[in-house]
């Protein structure tokens, strides 16, 4: 015969055993919370939109460069070097996080300056872990436009991997922004 | 030895809560595509989130979705977006978002998953009428995954519209399922089990009990949590031999093992083999105390002693188990004044800039009466909202004084003369909002003390209870001996 206080404790247990379980949210947050988790989400943005608006207004003819990556499982990536008209602007190390951050489609800002309207180069070179690691340096020409302009750099490895694992860095061009 | 002890137990507690949002995101991420957009304001701030900054990087896809610069992926960006704000715990703020989405995006395919996402989010607050309203929008999904959420959805919506049979129908193929058609999975088969008695939720628990996985830490918790629910329903069952084929499955290591150790105890207390059973319920009582499953062993040793006849060891263990409850009464005593003194606040402040595993990385704490039972508190659901919503103040906190310095940056700047009004405007928003900010620091620090307490003297309680029956058990012991010698 089973005592009074095991009876109680299966019965708690069984109720521990039968908890429904949540996935990856966490529950809705108190009035409160959900409340200035608003407030300070907005404050935020206009913080940034005026920061934005303010840099605008500082270099008229200005320049953003972001640095991304493709396919760049086979290759080995640890850092990176930027020109522009042939002077050193950036000389970065990337850490594993950052790679790892890059491969998931995450878009690293790593230049915002002034560059006046007309033709300009840039040159990227990326450099690998291991010292045989040697990469081509690549040049980018191109006719600034006045104003804003965005330029994203993509480390990646050539579509034919079956031939060559073959790195490869493109250039693109973004869209003005609207502001 | 106990300290150590304990920390390994709540440091393994606390991996599963981090595992889960670490591997929503991931989920998460992967069924947006977000690695296909072209757009820099959208990737940039997809890089933030990923190195650990959530809310700034919100705040990015807020700021460029008012300024128009997220071009064709304005409605990803607005998933994604969606998407943080339910990790950030306002699901009915993401709701109005994949609405947004749902009706207006121009490709069928981002449609789709943004009703999906908010039939998932109705789910999870239990509101199944609208559940049901956004599933019925969707026109096509590609991914078995995605397929497979909207399965279990239309089961979760059958089930709550008493239609069992049609609901288990529906289930889909168990290979199929993302980790949050698992979970759902899951508590479908402890609702028709638990609450319904349903034969159904059986087979359902049975098949994740002997799902086939690699090394994911979340599935490994589903199993184990199948294997318990099972297990422990066949012993209400009467079933121990049955019960016990599911016990024996829950990982040793595992977060669930405690409860499984108990289990398989009472399957063989169940039928008279105390000595099988002593072997398991001495397994957990060698584990740290402080846990309600170690409590209830304490009472379970003594029991299967006496009835394996050794009635004078079995005396002793009750003594034993009466003292240590009355020690386990009068630490919680100090435990209780020392919390009201605020000292658990100080613990929970430590790293308020880390967003999530916190705990893990807290490091070595002293044996201090206000964490000598935090284990025991962070085993509570109400304690783990409390604390997260308190962690997630914290971090705001971070966040505010943050902006407090880049409202400054900006009036430094050589042309702040000219937005010297929008400055002044951010300036005074960040003052209301620190002054809100503290009065709800502080209501949630009260919240957390009383809560803390409530639940230290439920325990306070249960273990004057357990006393008491040790004291019952010790009295029944000694007759059953002393009838047993006069028998002889």
């Amino acid at each position: 015969m089973r005592s009074a206080f095991n009876r109680l404790g299966f019965l708690c247990l069984l109720g521990l055993a039968f908890q429904p379980v949540s996935f990856g949210q966490s529950p809705d947050k108190s009035d409160d919370l959900a409340y200035i988790t608003r407030q300070i989400l907005e404050l935020k943005r206009d913080i940034i939109i005026t920061q934005n608006k303010m840099d605008s207004a500082r270099f008229k003819d200005g320049l953003t460069i972001y640095f991304d990556v493709g396919n760049i499982r086979f290759l080995d990536l640890h850092g990176f070097s930027i020109d522009i008209d042939d002077e050193n602007i950036i000389q970065s190390k990337l850490s594993a996080q950052e790679i790892n951050s890059l491969a998931q489609g995450g878009m690293k800002k790593i230049y915002y300056g002034p560059l006046a309207p007309g033709k300009h180069k840039i040159r990227a070179l990326f450099s690998g872990k291991k010292p045989l690691t040697k990469y081509q340096p690549e040049t980018f020409n191109f006719n600034k436009r006045p104003g804003q302009e965005i330029i994203k750099i993509t480390f990646t490895a050539s579509a034919d991997m079956l031939e060559t694992r073959k790195p490869e860095v493109i250039f693109s061009r973004q869209t003005k922004d609207k502001e | 030895m106990r300290l150590s002890n304990n920390k390994l137990n709540l440091t393994a507690l606390l991996a599963l809560y981090v595992a889960i949002y670490a591997i929503a995101n991931a989920a998460q991420a992967d069924d947006l595509n977000l690695h296909k957009t072209s757009n820099v304001a959208l990737g940039h701030a997809i890089y933030t989130d990923l190195q650990g900054n959530s809310l700034q990087a919100m705040s990015m896809i807020m700021a460029a979705n008012a300024k128009g610069q997220l071009g064709e992926d304005t409605f990803l960006a607005r998933m994604f977006l969606a998407d943080k704000l339910v990790e950030q715990g306002l699901p009915k703020y993401a709701l109005s978002l994949y609405q947004n989405v749902g009706s207006k995006a121009k490709k069928t395919g981002i449609r789709d998953q943004a009703w999906l996402h908010y039939a998932q989010i109705s789910i999870e607050l239990g509101q199944h009428e609208a559940a049901r309203r956004s599933a019925a929008k969707i026109k096509k999904l590609s991914k078995a995954s995605q397929k497979a959420n909207h399965k279990l959805i239309e089961a979760h919506i059958l089930l709550a519209e008493n239609k069992i049979d049609n609901a288990v129908a529906t289930l889909p193929d168990i290979s199929d399922d993302s980790l949050w058609a698992l979970y759902q999975r899951y508590n479908l088969g402890v609702k028709l089990l638990g609450d319904l008695s349903n034969k159904h939720g059986a087979v359902i628990l049975h098949e994740l009990a002997n799902l086939e996985t690699d090394d994911n830490p979340e599935v490994l918790a589903i199993k184990d949590q199948a294997n318990l629910a099972i297990g422990f329903s066949l012993l209400r069952l009467d079933k121990p031999k049955k019960a016990r084929r599911y016990l024996e499955k829950v990982r040793l290591k595992g977060l669930m093992s405690n409860m499984a150790l108990l289990g398989m105890g009472w399957s063989y207390s169940t039928e008279e083999n105390y000595e099988q059973a002593l072997v398991f319920w001495q397994e957990l009582q060698r584990r740290p105390l402080a846990s309600a499953y170690n409590y209830e062993s304490l009472l379970a040793v003594p029991y299967a002693l006496g009835k394996a006849k050794a009635y004078n060891q079995s005396a002793e263990y009750y003594d034993y188990a009466k003292k240590y409850f009355e020690s386990e009464v009068e630490a919680i005593d100090i435990s209780i004044r020392s919390i009201t003194q605020g000292k658990l606040i100080n613990i929970v402040n430590a790293a308020p800039d880390i967003e999530t595993g916190w705990l893990e990385n807290r490091g070595a704490t002293p044996a201090t009466a206000e964490n000598r039972f935090l284990p025991l508190l962070m085993d509570n659901p109400v304690f783990q909202i409390d604390i997260r919503e308190y962690r997630t103040l914290l971090q705001l906190n971070e966040h505010a004084k943050g902006m407090a310095d880049e409202i400054i940056d900006l009036s430094h700047n050589p042309d702040a003369k000219k937005s010297m009004s929008e400055i002044g405007k951010l300036h005074t928003r960040h003052e209301k909002i620190n002054k809100e900010l503290g009065a709800i620091i502080r209501a949630q620090q009260t919240k957390l003390i009383d809560t803390a307490i409530n639940i230290l003297k439920r325990y306070q309680k249960q273990l004057e209870n357990y006393a008491l029956q040790a004291i019952f058990g010790k009295a029944q012991v000694l007759e059953q001996a002393s009838l047993t010698q006069r028998t002889q």
